[in-house]
C-alpha cells in the first residue's frame, strides 16, 4: 500500500511538472516561477525553484530584450528585506548589546594585559 | 512521534528544501595570530603565513526568527610540512562554532550583525613515521627472503579537544538579494590545555599554544535564500 501511494505521488508530480515544462518552453516569460516572484517576491521561491526561476529569467530577457522587470523584482525584494529588518525585534537587541559589551571588554582586557 | 529517525531527518531537510526557507551557506577566510611554541627542544616545524594565521572554512545559517539566525561555522588551520628530523608531518586545528546571530539592516543592502558562539574545537597532529618491525622481518625470512630489514611507514595521529567561546560583530553588504559579502571582527577564547592530548588512547603532553584570547577577522561570501 505504501509503495502504491509513493508511486502515485511521484507520477502526479512528474505529470504536473511536464505540463508546466511545456508552458515554460513555449513562453519563458509566462513561467509560474516568474509569476510567483512578481506576486510574492523572491523569498516566496524555494531553494529548488530558484535555479529554475533564474533560468527562466535569462530566457525571458532574451525574448523581451530587457532586464528591467527582473531588476525591479530584485529591488522590491531588497526594499522589503530592509523594511522588515530595519529595526531589531524582541530579544534580539538585548543579545546585540550583550555581544557589544562582551567584545569590548575582551578587547580592553587584551589591551590592558599588553 | 517518528519511529524511524531517518524519516525524521528526511522530513526535516525536505521541509527546508521545499518550503520558503531563510537558509544561507557561506565560504569564509579568517585571520588570527596564534603562538605555537617552536623551540630546539621539540620537533615542530616553523609555521608561517597560510599555515599559521589563515583560517579557511565554511558556514551555514538558518533564520529562525525575524532578525535572528542560528548556524554552524567550521574553520581550519592546516600546516603540512616535515619535522626537524625530516618526518612527514601535518597539523590540523578545527574551530567549530555553534553560532547565534542577531542582525538589522542599517540601510538598504547594509546589515549589522552580532554573534555569540560556544565552540568545540579539535586539534590533530599526524606523523608518517618510518621504522623497522622485527615481526615483518621474521615473517619474510620464513619464505627465505634475503633482502634484510625493510622500513615500514607507520602513520598515526595524536588528538585533543577543547571548549571555547567566540563573539563577533559583522557588517554585511548584499550584492544581490541572494548573495552578500560579510566582514566580521571578533574574539575567540580557547580553553586549550596542552596536557589533554591523546595518542593511542593514552594521555600525552602536546605542544604549548597561546590561543586563550585571539582577536580574529573573517571575510565571508554568503549565498542565501
Amino acid at each position: 500500500m505504501k509503495v502504491i501511494i509513493v508511486v502515485v505521488f511521484i507520477l502526479f508530480s512528474v505529470t504536473n511538472a511536464k505540463q508546466t515544462e511545456n508552458e515554460r518552453k513555449e513562453n519563458p516569460c509566462k513561467s509560474t516561477y516568474i509569476k510567483k516572484a512578481r506576486e510574492g517576491g523572491l523569498r516566496s521561491l524555494s531553494i529548488f525553484e530558484m535555479p529554475v526561476y533564474y533560468n527562466d529569467v535569462r530566457r525571458c530577457e532574451d525574448v523581451i530584450e530587457s532586464n528591467k522587470l527582473f531588476v525591479d523584482i530584485e529591488q522590491e525584494q531588497i526594499t522589503e528585506d530592509f523594511t522588515q529588518s530595519k529595526q531589531m525585534r524582541s530579544w534580539t537587541s538585548t543579545f546585540a548589546y550583550c555581544t557589544i559589551i562582551i567584545l569590548t571588554s575582551l578587547y580592553m582586557d587584551l589591551l590592558i594585559s599588553k | 512521534m517518528f519511529q524511524n529517525r531517518y524519516l525524521f531527518i528526511f522530513s526535516f531537510f525536505a521541509g527546508i528544501l521545499f518550503s520558503q526557507p531563510k537558509f544561507s551557506i557561506g565560504m569564509d577566510v579568517g585571520y588570527y595570530k596564534p603562538a605555537m611554541s617552536v623551540s630546539s627542544e621539540n620537533q615542530l616545524p616553523q609555521a608561517s603565513g597560510f599555515s599559521a594565521d589563515v583560517l579557511p572554512g565554511y558556514s551555514m545559517f538558518y533564520q529562525f526568527f525575524p532578525g535572528a539566525r542560528v548556524g554552524f561555522s567550521h574553520s581550519f588551520s592546516i600546516h603540512i610540512d616535515q619535522t626537524k628530523s625530516g618526518t612527514p608531518f601535518s597539523r590540523i586545528f578545527s574551530y567549530r562554532m555553534f553560532i547565534l546571530e542577531t542582525f538589522f539592516l542599517a540601510r538598504e543592502r547594509l546589515e549589522w550583525n552580532f554573534s555569540l558562539a560556544p565552540t568545540w574545537n579539535k586539534g590533530s597532529i599526524y606523523l608518517d613515521a618510518k621504522g623497522n618491525f622485527t615481526e615483518w622481518d621474521i615473517f619474510l625470512t620464513g619464505f627465505n627472503d634475503t633482502q634484510g630489514s625493510i622500513s615500514v611507514i607507520s602513520s598515526d595521529k595524536m588528538t585533543t579537544y577543547w571548549f571555547g567561546f567566540a563573539s563577533f560583530i559583522g557588517l554585511r553588504y548584499y550584492i544581490r538579494s541572494w548573495c552578500a559579502i560579510d566582514i566580521k571582527t571578533g574574539f575567540m577564547n580557547n580553553y586549550y590545555d596542552n596536557k589533554n592530548w591523546k595518542f593511542q588512547g593514552e594521555k600525552v603532553v602536546g605542544p604549548e599554544m597561546t590561543i586563550s584570547g585571539e582577536p580574529i577577522i573573517t571575510v565571508k561570501v554568503i549565498f542565501g535564500w
